[in-house]
């Protein structure tokens, strides 16, 4: 059910609980753009008009912007739902100079490299470090002082000019418990400048944006001793609405996952909203510990994994099982649906469309599992929203009857 | 001396760091809140003791709040005391209107002179709103002050123009 309805200074609403949309390539873009063309709201289809929001990365932002320009449909048909009038976020990533794929790194530098040239220089000589100490130190005495309230500025006004539509400060992650009152130090620093800026030299829009707090964090930092340290320099400068964004959540280990709930019902307390990033199915779980919105990638794990140099990722993609709500590789998907002649396992629009695996040409496979993949997330979010039962009930019930039964026991 | 309030505002090192033109505006629109937080007024020993702002700045910037009708300031023997001009009698009684990139407020307040009209002049520049000026009348006169105005108005063929 909808909890609760929060009108953003930017005049749209966020809805509790809510799905927002992690869109990362010019492809992703042209997916979500299509999708919401050719599965509008209507009798026949619920679309994807449940997903209320997409998360873009700064370094992403110029690759999938051209596809969430105004569309023409929506002024002749005021109920069509295009991806302009859903929330936009924009963010700013700079928890990607410190940890992540060298391509994340990259496109954060090249956003940042008009304004700071020598930031990209700096950042690639630490991450050639290879001890993890070192390269920690490294970061925090190189990267931290070019991270100045210059820089917020330009990327706030960056975010401005992108019509976000929810402005996110910049922040550092929390990675290291050896460090962390460093990290509080700066993300404390950081958050305040945030405010002050959007309060003076970007005053034109402190009625017009909400400000949101986001903190990076790896759930191993969430022990008792460092929370009230992390949670004073998450509520620093009174935002709007904060952001949670885990790196690389293990949610087999319990005592990290349940510090990290607790965490989240303890900042839930501050009564503001919550909205946590890049998590999958567990992000249904957080909307139980006080999440007011999550965001998820297409069709793909939240969490980095390291590979191999000899590893390479299969070119066709997972499909995600509705019923079981875990993904199956390209490869083992038919052995599952074998016994049932290749009936593909869902009622969503392009599976009813398909009917069978067998139906699906391989160079078709990628397209068809990523719109699946948002059309069967608009069905949970739509099951969540509309069940007369209190969440943790109903959620109960849906990963007791999926492969996420392990879900089961963090739900209160 | 009295303690003030005031908001959160920029390391001297890093407000420094800002553009000139953002830097100028940011000094503004801290000594404008500053001055809005402390109803009973503040001097310029007050706030250059609290905020990282030099006592020649800070004069600088109250001098043009001053000038735009935002503040006002009264002398008490040898201080000077500078008090927020910016709060309305009513919420309800404020009005506004957008022309162009320009927006006019005009409200109902009261200070220690009195009660008065304000009429304020923001202009939006791409990411900052900036006062351009405003003028205070006196509720009692602002009848005489309308009249003034079509007089001009009509005299000017202004009104016939619009219509």
């Amino acid at each position: 059910m909808i909890t609760n309805e929060k009108l953003l200074k930017c005049g749209k609403i966020l809805k509790t609980p809510s799905l927002f949309i992690n869109a990362k390539t010019k492809a992703d873009g042209k997916l979500i753009k299509e999708t919401i063309i050719r599965y509008p709201l209507n009798k026949a289809n619920n679309g994807i008009s449940q997903i209320d929001g997409i998360v873009i990365s700064s370094g992403d932002y110029s690759a999938v912007a051209p596809f969430l320009v105004p569309d023409i449909r929506a002024q002749l048909d005021p109920s069509f739902y295009s991806a302009d009038k859903r929330i936009r976020l924009i963010d700013p990533a700079t928890h990607f100079l410190f940890s992540g794929l060298e391509k994340d790194k990259d496109a954060c530098c090249s956003v940042v490299e008009k304004w700071l040239p020598q930031l990209s220089n700096v950042v690639n000589s630490v991450a050639r470090i290879d001890a993890q100490k070192e390269k920690l130190d490294s970061s925090i005495q190189r990267i931290y002082p070019l991270l100045d309230a210059v820089l917020i500025q330009r990327l706030l006004e960056f975010q401005i000019r992108a019509n976000a539509d929810i402005l996110i400060n910049p922040s550092v992650p929390f990675s290291s418990s050896r460090r962390i009152n460093d990290q509080a130090e700066k993300t404390r620093e950081m958050n305040r400048q945030g405010r002050v800026l959007l309060d003076t030299v970007l005053s034109r829009y402190k009625e017009q944006r909400d400000l949101m707090n986001l903190t990076v964090l790896n759930p191993s930092v969430l022990a008792s001793t460092y929370v009230d340290n992390i949670l004073d320099a998450t509520l620093q400068g009174n935002p709007d609405i904060i952001g949670i964004r885990l790196m690389n959540l293990d949610e087999k280990n319990s005592v990290e996952t349940m510090n990290f709930l607790k965490f989240l019902k303890t900042l839930s307390s501050s009564g503001k909203p919550i909205v946590v990033f890049n998590v999958r199915e567990f992000g249904y779980v957080t909307f139980c510990y006080g999440a007011n919105a999550i965001s998820m990638p297409i069709a793909k794990s939240p969490y980095m994994t390291k590979k191999k140099a000899s590893e390479k990722a299969p070119h066709e993609g997972s499909y995600y099982h509705s019923i079981e709500m875990i993904d199956y590789s390209y490869r083992s998907f038919p052995d599952n649906i074998r016994a049932k002649n290749y009936k593909l396992p869902c009622h969503c629009e392009i599976c009813d469309e398909f009917g069978s695996f067998t139906k699906i040409e391989k160079k078709q496979w990628n397209y068809f599992r990523k719109v699946h993949f948002l059309l069967v997330k608009n069905m949970e979010m739509q099951e969540l929203r509309k069940t007369d039962v209190p969440l943790n009930i109903a959620l109960k019930d849906k990963f007791g009857r999926s492969q996420k039964t392990g879900y089961v026991a963090f739900l209160p | 001396m009295l303690e003030i309030q005031i908001p959160e505002v920029l390391q001297r090192n890093d407000y420094l760091k800002l553009p000139p033109s953002e830097r100028e505006l940011y000094v503004r629109e801290i000594l404008r809140q500053t001055v809005r937080k402390n109803e009973q007024g503040v001097t310029v020993g007050m706030l250059s003791e609290k905020l990282p702002f030099d006592p020649r700045t800070i004069e600088k910037h109250l001098s043009i709040l001053t000038c735009t009708n935002e503040i006002y300031s009264v002398k008490i023997g040898n201080t000077q005391l500078f008090l927020p001009n910016s709060i309305p009698m009513h919420h309800a009684k404020k009005q506004t209107v957008t022309i162009g990139n320009r927006e006019y407020i005009a409200y109902a307040l009261q200070n220690r002179m009195g009660e008065f009209v304000f009429i304020q002049e923001k202009k939006k520049t791409e990411f900052a709103e900036e006062v351009g000026g405003g003028i205070l009348i006196p509720l009692a006169d602002f009848k005489q002050f309308v009249g003034f105005i079509t007089t001009f108005s009509k005299d000017m063929g202004i009104l016939n123009k619009g219509s």
